[in-house]
């Protein structure tokens, strides 16, 4: 790309961070750092510190981070590995079902856990029906061990990012080197080991470290369990708090500013040093396929791990068909009204069509926008590029309310972002917030397939004439697609069931998304947390409906790419 | 999803399969979007025409808004012929409220001041023009803020604030985001047109000590809110107590350990206030005992209340130790209870009688029960307020007329269907007007036998007893238990072990340092004061210390276990 370019494209992304994720954010945690009369201080930050509470939060969110982040590599890296290489019975279904803890909606999630989980839920059911807990002594499994329920559903909500981004990697990864090693006489493991391995590490980085910023920060799954020794919930706590007190944002300041260092401490040492791929294959990947019973293991382990992450969506549709699932394994009467409430509800309709248009718009200018930072990280010359890498994954680590608090404030009169309001419609502001949230994900799937994909094929291409815009439409794109459109699910998924943003900026009922419907109907009295679940059992069909039919879409494009 | 590049190796047959599953795909996607579409009923969003909006900032649930919302709005248009649109704003429950109004307000000033007025802004004054505390002893810049503030018509873009509790909006009064009105505008236009209203015996100004409107006619109460223990029988039956729950003392048994619901006061107006009305139970009882016990009337006040502090906050402690951990809502409280993961909570009236009758069954049993302990809670009321700078002060003034006449108050009581009852739902409150009790309309009361104000009488509110000291409860709640959740609750395992040893129970429950007047001496002027660093170290040092006691009580009870 010519320097002109590339200096506009930096320009361009980097302008796009400082309105839309600096801005909003200083503005708060710049209160972090001044004292009552005005004056600079750290005292706040040294406070974090201090404190024992708080440096007990920290730990236990880093122990949380690190534990969900191993769970979802064992979990993610034996399924990529057995869908890309193996043939086995349901492979494709299985490959669908397992992204399914992508479609579960905030809150109703919860309700589902807590039906299932509960004292009067469906596991303590089974158990005192299978004799194995004594009826009356159920197990308090929400309020016990909550470290470990929390690591537990994090790893299940999480995995699919880190199996999206390995199995986009090893689908890109040429069969020819791996049949070069065995040639060569290198035995399976050693292959594994040496050769696959290291190439997929891109892919196994950019879910790996989505996986950990995601753990470290997350709110919304230890405020379920109400775990509040972890530093998320203390923020939350500590800016519900009415008291005027600037003290949560120096929590904030502490957070982003450890999960910075994480980030490009784990970028120096694994993704450093990138060997170039080989680019597409050169041969077709020969499937091996496991007949009999290892084919029904393979099968069985992957159901095994669909099971258990499906749990809370399986909570959800039971307690929405429900009419009052109590002390018993199934619901004991079921009945269709929560779904006709929910869906006749005024709310409802036009949160669809708010989610349908937030969200996809959201995902285009994330699809925009990743795509130039990872180009500019991956093969810019700029010295910023570093800096803008750390950055454009910031917004994992800067809690949602944060950040939404900050567009709330930016978009008043006479504030700088007031131009996004459109009159009292906040859909640009909306769209540009999804997308500052969600961009991590496009840019780390981008960029992982850029890392894959040899600058000589574009080379070539430029070579035999091409402009350098066609060709990086005509070659680098098509071959990142499945890297792209890894990204693209994620950030589209996430768009759709977002939570802070949707619930601070969008204040009127007609341009609620459907989390803040959901959050609406979830507060009637009584009905209410059936109501909400029967509306999250419709968005979880819908955002399953529209995977299956993205990834036909896709899988066709796919194929065509591969005629002989 | 398919990434691999297998997918065109497939045989021609299959293509065929291949594409009706795909257009399966898209036809249940159609289907699905087209539900709601179908199901949406006419009274969605924005109606297509409207004459007027008016916006309405309320905590209060969905029926509430339907019934009272549609109410008025058939009555605004049989009379006048316009259509009235209900813009209503629900951030969530009353601290979030409060949070909106505040930051919300901030802006709104700082860019009349900058603009308008043309003059600098600061940080002091962006806490001094809304803090009644500022007065012409305050710094000049600091009282011409507030001045102005006081003699301006910023506003926020909403009408009215409608529901909360008493002291919320009485904090909201003070910082002068509620107007009283004027000129054909407000209450005190409401108090023009109907000087009868506002007598003892139709609304009265207060009621055993709780403020019923505001002598200043900047808020007034609609509704009547008490707060009291709901609870789950089949959870007590299974932890073997007998008897349910009638005291606040109650919830302090031991055999409850681990089972009780709480929610932190300073994330919950409600829960707040209900501690208050512990304490306040126990002030009473200690006055009235050493009123008994001959001592003069003085001094019987003066120590009775001293001590009464001393054991509320005694009683709130082994509460707290029996709590399960702290909600962030109290909302929570009563689906937790109802879903048998606590065996009882603190609830508002409201939310423990309705989830009682959501439960029901049909031989008229509930495994859900509410009760307000007798002499142990106030009654309160829910208000409605007119906002500084409303876009639509005279529509506000007629919507709060309508909701406190004789026709809005019945709504709340009357069974629906009845004339001038609600349509659809019965909303189970009483209203605050004194002469709608009367015989004719006990016909057709939901609870035809409630007499709140002869309840009343049982227990009366002395706002000077704790009222100075409101913020400093919630914030020795949240050093005292909150905070030192998990330590509190070992110690409180380890006692009752050892069945509750003297001296480890004493140390438990030591709060030497937290008298009645040491509290007002050295907290009470940190909470008040700007600066906040310090709150955060006093915060810091204040819960040492109760982990330091909480630690020795468990040491001491662990010794006892040792020696013979």
């Amino acid at each position: 790309m010519s320097t002109l370019a590339s200096r506009g494209l930096f320009l361009t992304v980097t302008v796009f961070f400082l309105l839309f994720f600096v801005l909003p954010i200083w503005g708060a945690l710049r209160g972090a750092f001044l004292d009552a009369q005005g004056g600079f201080t750290f005292e706040y930050l040294l406070e974090v510190f201090r404190n024992p509470i708080y440096r007990e939060g920290l730990f236990n969110s880093f122990l949380i981070a690190v534990l969900t982040t191993l769970g979802c590599v064992l979990l993610a890296v034996p399924l990529a590995f057995g869908y890309v290489r193996y043939e086995f019975p349901g492979r494709g279904l299985c490959n669908g079902l397992l992204l399914t803890p992508l479609i579960l909606p905030p809150f109703v999630g919860a309700l589902g856990i807590q039906a299932i989980l509960g004292q009067a839920g469906a596991l303590n059911s089974l158990l005192t029906l299978l004799g194995i807990v004594a009826p009356g002594r159920p197990v308090d499994w929400l309020g016990e061990g909550r470290m470990a329920g929390v690591v537990l559903m994090n790893v299940l909500h999480l995995y699919p990012i880190a199996y999206l981004n390995v199995s986009a990697a090893l689908a890109n990864l040429d069969p020819a080197l791996e049949e070069a090693a065995a040639n060569l006489g290198a035995p399976p493991r050693r292959r594994l080991w040496r050769i696959t391995l290291p190439l997929i590490v891109p892919g196994l980085f950019a879910g790996a470290s989505i996986a950990f910023i995601w753990a470290f920060t997350e709110l919304g799954v230890p405020l379920i369990f109400d775990y509040d020794r972890v530093t998320s919930v203390q923020i939350f706590a500590a800016i519900k708090d009415l008291s005027n007190n600037p003290f949560p944002y120096a929590l904030v300041v502490v957070l982003l500013f450890l999960s910075t260092t994480f980030y490009a401490l784990s970028r120096q040492f694994l993704a450093g040093d990138i060997a170039g791929g080989g680019g597409r294959a050169t041969m077709a990947r020969v499937m091996i396929p496991l007949t009999g019973f290892r084919g029904l293991l393979c099968a069985g382990g992957f159901a095994l791990v669909i099971a258990l992450a499906l749990l809370p969506h399986a909570g959800v549709v039971l307690l929405a068909l429900a009419e009052d699932w109590y002390a018993t394994l199934l619901p004991s009467r079921l009945t269709l009204a929560h779904f006709a409430g929910a869906l006749s509800h005024g709310l409802t309709l036009s949160a669809i069509a708010n989610s349908l248009k937030y969200a996809s718009l959201a995902t285009l200018l994330d699809l925009l926008l990743g795509i130039g930072v990872a180009w500019i990280v991956v093969r810019g010359q700029q010295r910023g590029r570093g800096l803008l890498d750390a950055m454009s994954m910031l917004p994992l680590a800067v809690p949602g309310i944060v950040m939404a608090f900050g567009y709330l404030a930016l978009s008043r009169e006479g504030q700088m972002l007031h131009g996004l309001m459109l009159g009292e419609d906040p859909v640009l502001l909306l769209v540009v917030a999804y997308a500052m949230r969600r961009l991590p994900y496009v840019v780390r799937s981008a960029a992982a397939g850029l890392q894959q994909v040899s600058p000589a094929l574009e080379e070539a291409a430029r070579n035999l004439g091409a402009p350098p815009a066609r060709a990086l439409w005509r070659i680098t794109l098509p071959l990142i697609t499945p890297n792209l459109v890894a990204g693209a699910l994620l950030a589209f998924s996430f768009a759709m069931l977002e939570v802070s943003d949707s619930m601070i900026l969008a204040q009127q009922a007609q341009y609620f998304p459907i989390t803040k419907a959901i959050y609406t109907l979830a507060s009637v009295l009584g009905e209410g947390p059936a109501l909400a679940a029967a509306l999250g059992v419709w968005s979880m069909v819908f955002l399953t409906l529209t995977l299956l039919a993205a990834g036909n879409l896709l899988g066709k494009k796919l194929g065509a790419l591969f005629r002989a | 999803m398919d990434v691999s590049p297998q997918d065109e190796a497939r045989p021609p047959a299959l293509v065929k399969r291949f594409w009706r599953g795909d257009w399966l795909i898209w036809l249940a996607l159609l289907v699905t979007v087209a539900g709601p579409f179908l199901l949406a009923t006419r009274d969605a969003g924005a109606p297509g025409h409207h004459d007027r909006r008016l916006v309405i900032l309320t905590p209060h649930h969905e029926r509430i808004r339907q019934e009272i919302g549609n109410a008025f709005v058939a009555d605004w248009r049989a009379r006048t012929g316009e259509t009235v649109y209900l813009d209503w704003r629900t951030p969530g429950g009353s601290s979030e409220i409060a949070l909106f109004l505040k930051s919300e307000f901030a802006g709104a000033f700082e860019y009349d001041w900058t603009t308008r007025l043309q003059r600098d802004w600061s940080q002091p004054l962006a806490h001094a023009f809304a803090d009644p505390r500022t007065t012409d002893r305050s710094s000049p810049r600091e009282w011409a803020a507030r001045q102005a503030f006081l003699a301006s018509n910023v506003g926020v873009g909403v009408d009215l604030l409608f529901g909360g509790g008493s002291y919320d909006f009485q904090q909201q009064a003070e910082a002068g985001y509620l107007v009283a009105g004027g000129a054909g505008i407000g209450l005190l236009a409401l108090r023009d047109r109907h000087p009868d209203w506002f007598t003892p015996e139709v609304y009265p100004e207060a009621v055993s000590g709780e403020p019923f409107r505001d002598r200043d006619y900047r808020w007034m109460g609609v509704e009547l809110a008490t707060f009291g223990i709901v609870y789950n029988r089949d959870v007590l039956r299974r932890l073997g107590i007998a008897r349910e729950p009638e005291q606040w003392v109650d919830l302090t048994d031991p055999r409850l350990a681990g089972r009780i619901a709480m929610s932190d006061p300073t994330k919950s107006g409600s829960v707040a206030k209900a501690f208050e009305l512990i304490i306040q139970q126990q002030m009473q009882q200690a006055v009235a005992n050493r009123l008994a016990a001959g001592e003069q009337a003085g001094a019987a006040e003066a120590g009775g209340i001293r001590e009464g502090w001393r054991e509320g906050l005694k009683l709130i402690q082994r509460m707290s130790a029996n709590a399960r951990y702290f909600t962030d809502s109290a909302a929570k409280i009563p689906l937790e209870v109802s879903r048998a993961d606590a065996a009882a909570g603190m609830a508002i009236e409201s939310y423990g009688k309705a989830t009682e009758e959501f439960v029901r069954r049909p031989d008229g049993s509930s495994r859900v029960g509410f009760v307000a302990p007798l002499g142990g809670t106030s009654l309160s009321v829910d208000p409605i307020a007119l906002l500084r700078g409303a876009p639509e002060p005279r529509l506000a003034t007629e919507f709060m007329e309508f909701v406190l006449s004789p026709r809005g108050q019945k709504l709340w009581a009357l069974r629906p269907g009845v004339p001038e009852g609600p349509v659809s739902t019965a909303l189970r409150r009483l209203p605050v007007r004194r002469d709608f009790y009367t015989d004719a309309n006990r016909l057709y009361m939901t609870e035809p036998d409630a007499r709140p104000y002869a309840q009343a009488g049982h227990f009366v509110y002395h706002p000077d007893w704790t009222a100075p000291l409101y913020g400093a409860i919630r914030f020795l709640i949240r050093v005292m238990c909150v905070e030192t959740h998990p330590e509190q609750r070992e110690a409180w395992r380890a006692l009752i072990d050892q069945g509750l040893p003297g001296a480890a129970l004493a140390a438990f429950q030591d709060l030497s340092g937290f008298d009645y007047d040491e509290v007002q001496r050295r907290i009470v002027p940190i909470l008040r004061g700007k600066d906040k660093l310090v709150e955060v170290r006093l915060a810091r040092e204040l819960s040492a210390v109760f982990r330091e006691r909480y630690e020795r009580a468990r040491r001491l009870a662990r010794d006892g276990r040792n020696r013979p």
